[in-house]
């Protein structure tokens, strides 16, 4: 499909928005003038790339774009809310400053909104124009569904001391820092307990961290939220989440009934409209942009993932199972069973694993340890590890021969597979 | 002859103030009549020596006009007389005036008349027992010129007169200095800063208030002054006396002269070469400062360094007198005014007073403070920061700016070489265990090169095998390329290793990199028995 070079001009404080499909590519190129995608600024007479994204290149000072491709829908808009973004980035430019004549914590900002409203760009771009000035502020991605920083499935965290990618955002190879993830699943009323206590780790982590490196510390956190958040259900685990990660200012975006009942929180708040250029995204479309993050980590754009044959007995997978696995009857006397607990539970390498994503931890296999000792879990105690262990990677499973007991694992590298648990999350994956 | 003399006679004396159109026309016609050019001076020379005292300032404008805008003939005709006109006037005007001939003789640049003429003029009114001033034209192609100041008196000053004595007395020693050290932007700034005190002092009738931080703004000159000794000073190097709090730095701006004394005048001296350096060019310091007249035509019609410019046709602002300063406008330019004053400037300048460390406006977290639009605020993210990678738009600020630019291209070249190595390619890692992040530190991208497939290269199943490296250290890269070993976890050493690399006097190599430099193959290494390894792990590093 040959679709011909189209020309945009954009006066200043206008915004070239456009949608395109996943398996569809659109060339974008400034040909004039200074441009941003959500804080990051485009080179001149680059061929930008995009698959599956609905973004908004924004400018400042006007410039002209040349777009190739398909294109499911291009336009320039004028309303949009950078004004307030870039006020914003310079108050908390204000607060690092003051964190660190102080040696103090910086800013910690939540950004809160219903789907849809443009919290992920506020995230980016205040993180870009942090990064812009030299900061080096924590991007903290507590939405299990959004994949911004690692795989979907996971909150997230990143020290991110440069602009992001404008093709292939985080997931591109290109940072001096890296992420720590800690997995949950999808839907955060599910485990709602587990959720927060992966929240909690992630807190831990952060702070550790930030107790070691003073910079980052003063440079403060930026933390997108997930939807669900702004709903009924989600208020109690949006005010818990809000004081685990000791957030000094929660933004919210276009809805007035949370901000004032954070407000009567007691906690501090600014209330943000939402943008002008906001495209609504269904759930075919997040199924693709799925997809499209899992390519991405393997194969990146020029990535090579490593491919490698095992057999079952070399792998041990586990998966997260609510409530007790025992029926009460079969538990000691007194005993109650709590609906909401969560558990590694094991799962017989079958088929079953084909075609999934498992996620690979740091909890390494019973067996022989450094000094000889022979190291067996009770199932307790392996769920307590697995429950505070943070992500290694991921795998997938590509083929699997039950009669052989073989399967084909694709890793991200070469080396050999962690001798540690994997566990069987919600993602599956046709490698393509 | 005699009728092209009175006509412009009875023109002449319609410049009874100091008018623009008046001066721009009477200029006109002097250039038209280039060739009778001594019958022009005669009559202006006439006309000077006759008018009321009042009217003389305006006539010095012209000529001034004359000699810059047309020039050639001019100059000759001008300069036969010149010694005598000029001290016939500056003796017949009042002592508000006489102070104002010096703004003439602050002009930074050369000079159109030659040195005798000048020294004349300087002897001249010397006689008239008044510091020495020249009538200095700025022929407006030199650098600016530089001056020194030499001790005055700090006293406490009760009345205007004695406000202005020490005025007069310090913007002299800085004029003798001038010629003496011609490249000294920075006094050359400080004579206009005085100069247009001075002139404020001579047109105005000022409070005790006023006097009193005028008289501490020449305070803040002449002690810094008074530490240097006065037979130093002219042979001083290039910044004698430095008398900005702020670190100032010369600027070769020529233009924005007039507008870093106005706000060297405004808001004390203090505010330093930021405030020059951010406005940039003189067109700037109309429209930004004139927004009240008489601020405005201070800007333009008293600061010496545009007098050369502003007298031209082209220019306006001149149409206001310098006595349009009333004693309210000058306590506008007092310190009180000066945020407003500064906030009207484009945003780097005003970023850079409100914090010293850091370009960032004062902006709270608020929401009165968040939708507030600045204008011009984004220059901060663009810019303002000069340095900029081409290929990916990158901006490098910072004093470190020049060599993370110059990493970050060697960066890009690396990336792109080892792209068009086909046989060459990357792997994501895995991600870093708990203890491992919290430590970790920003390294460039780990470009961990793997063969794509393994048995491709039989005769390297060897893997050289360094120690562990303990998870506690952050740094393993290679010494000689730089880049990152790649690390992976050896489960028979249950421990993270180096691969294919070798540990020299406490440093990492790579193998290949540490043999090619060394060129010779027997190094320092660990081959791990053959059945300790996996398929996988033969792999080796290029």
């Amino acid at each position: 499909m040959s679709v011909k070079k189209r020309e945009w001009t954009l006066k200043p404080n206008e915004e070239f928005r456009f949608e395109v499909e996943p398996k569809q590519t659109l060339t974008v190129k400034l040909t004039e003038g200074k441009a941003e995608l959500f804080g990051t600024e485009l080179a001149v007479d680059y061929e930008y790339q995009f698959q599956g994204k609905k973004l908004g290149i924004f400018t400042w000072h006007g410039c002209k774009l040349e777009t190739s491709g398909p294109a499911i829908s291009e336009y320039i808009g004028s309303e949009t809310m950078m004004n307030e973004h870039l006020n914003m980035h310079f108050a908390l430019e204000n607060l690092r400053i003051q964190a660190k004549k102080e040696n103090r914590n910086g800013p910690r900002v939540m950004i809160v909104g219903s789907s849809d409203t443009g919290k992920t760009t506020l995230a980016k771009t205040l993180i870009n124009y942090g990064t812009r000035h030299q900061r080096t502020p924590i991007l903290c991605d507590i939405d299990p569904k959004s994949g911004l920083i690692s795989l979907p499935g996971t909150i997230s965290c990143m020290v991110i001391t440069r602009p992001i990618d404008v093709e292939e955002e985080l997931n591109a190879n290109i940072y001096k820092t890296s992420p720590i993830a800690y997995y949950y699943g999808s839907n955060i009323f599910d485990k709602q307990e587990f959720y927060l206590l992966l929240v909690n780790n992630i807190k831990d982590s952060i702070e550790k961290k930030l107790d070691n490196d003073d910079k980052i510390r003063s440079d403060g956190i930026i933390v997108d939220t997930p939807c669900e958040f702004v709903e009924q259900q989600g208020i109690e685990i949006l005010k818990e989440a809000i004081e685990l990660l000791k957030i000094d200012c929660v933004i919210v975006i276009g809805n007035e009934r949370i901000s004032s009942i954070l407000t009567q929180a007691g906690k501090s708040v600014i209330k943000l409209q939402k943008s002008g250029g906001i495209a609504s995204r269904d759930k075919i479309w997040h199924r693709q942009i799925q997809a499209k993050r899992i390519k991405e980590y393997f194969y990146g754009k020029d990535l090579t993932p490593f491919s490698q044959t095992v057999s079952f007995n070399d792998i041990i997978v586990r998966q997260i199972k609510k409530g007790m696995l025992a029926p009460s009857s079969a538990l000691p006397i007194g005993m109650e069973t709590n609906p909401n607990s969560i558990n590694f539970v094991k799962i017989e390498t079958s088929e079953i694993l084909l075609h999934s994503i498992l996620v690979v931890s740091f909890v390494p296999l019973p067996g022989t340890d450094d000094e000889g000792n022979i190291k067996l879990y009770t199932p307790e105690e392996e769920t307590e590890l697995l429950k505070k262990s943070n992500v290694c990677g991921f795998v997938y499973i590509s083929e699997v021969d039950e009669v052989k007991r073989k399967m084909t694992v694709l890793g991200p590298n070469p080396g050999r597979l962690p001798k540690t648990f994997f566990v069987m999350g919600e993602l599956k994956w046709l490698d393509s | 002859m005699d009728a092209l003399k009175n006509q412009y006679l009875n023109s002449l004396r319609e410049l009874t103030f100091n008018s623009k159109p008046i001066i721009t026309n009477l200029t006109i016609i002097a250039e038209e009549n280039l060739s009778n050019a001594h019958v022009i001076v005669q009559a202006i020379e006439q006309q000077i020596s006759n008018v009321q005292p009042a009217f003389v300032i305006p006539l010095l404008y012209l000529m001034d006009s004359i000699l810059k805008n047309v020039g050639k003939g001019y100059i000759a005709a001008f300069q036969k007389n010149l010694v005598r006109v000029f001290s016939d006037a500056y003796a017949k005007v009042n002592d508000a005036d006489k102070a104002r001939f010096q703004t003439w003789k602050a002009t930074p640049g050369g000079y159109l008349f030659p040195s005798h003429v000048i020294a004349g003029i300087e002897r001249a009114i010397n006689v008239a027992n008044l510091p020495p001033v020249g009538y200095v034209m700025n022929n407006g192609q030199k650098p600016p010129a530089a001056a020194s100041v030499r001790p005055a008196v700090p006293q406490p000053v009760l009345n205007q007169a004695q406000v202005l004595q020490r005025l007069t007395a310090l913007l002299a020693q800085k004029n003798a200095l001038l010629l003496a050290n011609p490249n000294n932007y920075q006094l050359g700034t400080e004579i206009n800063v005085l100069t247009q005190l001075l002139q404020v002092v001579q047109t105005t009738t000022l409070d005790p208030n006023t006097l009193a931080s005028i008289n501490s703004k020449i305070d803040s000159i002449a002690p810094t002054v008074n530490s240097i000794p006065p037979n130093i000073l002219p042979t001083a190097p290039a910044r004698p006396a430095i008398h900005h709090p702020s670190p100032a730095m010369p600027t070769p701006s020529i233009p924005s002269i007039p507008i870093g004394t106005t706000i060297g005048l405004s808001g004390g001296v203090g505010l330093g070469s930021n405030g020059v350096a951010g406005l940039g060019s003189n067109g700037l310091g109309v429209p930004t400062l004139g927004s009240s007249a008489g601020l405005g035509s201070m800007t333009v019609g008293s600061a010496p360094g545009l007098l050369g410019q502003s007298i031209a046709p082209k220019t306006s602002g001149l149409g206001i007198l310098p006595n349009s300063i009333n004693p309210s406008l000058l306590a506008n330019i007092n310190s009180s005014a000066l945020n407003g004053l500064l906030s009207t400037l484009n945003p780097s300048t005003l970023l850079s007073m409100t914090n010293s460390d850091q370009k960032v406006p004062v902006i709270q977290l608020t929401q009165s403070d968040i939708t507030k639009p600045i204008k011009n605020l984004y220059n901060v993210l663009y810019d303002d920061i000069e340095l900029q990678c081409k290929q990916c738009a990158l901006r490098f600020p910072g004093e470190n700016g020049k060599e993370e630019l110059t990493a970050h291209l060697d960066w890009h070249f690396r990336k792109n070489r080892r792209k068009h190595e086909k046989k060459k390619t990357s792997s994501r890692e895995w991600y870093l265990t708990e203890p491992e992040w919290v430590i970790e530190q920003p390294i460039e991208p780990t470009e961990n090169q793997v063969a794509p497939v393994f048995f491709d290269q039989p005769e390297e199943q060897e893997v050289e095998v360094q120690s562990c490296i303990p998870t506690t250290d952050p740094i393993n890269k290679c010494e000689i390329c730089k880049e990152t070993i790649e690390k992976f976890y050896d489960d028979d050493n249950d421990g993270w290793m180096l691969r294919g690399a070798v540990k020299v006097n406490d440093l990492f190599y790579h193998q290949t990199c540490y043999n090619d430099k060394q060129d010779t193959p027997s190094l320092p290494k660990r081959t791990l028995d053959s059945d300790d390894m996996e398929p996988s792990k033969k792999i080796r590093v290029q």
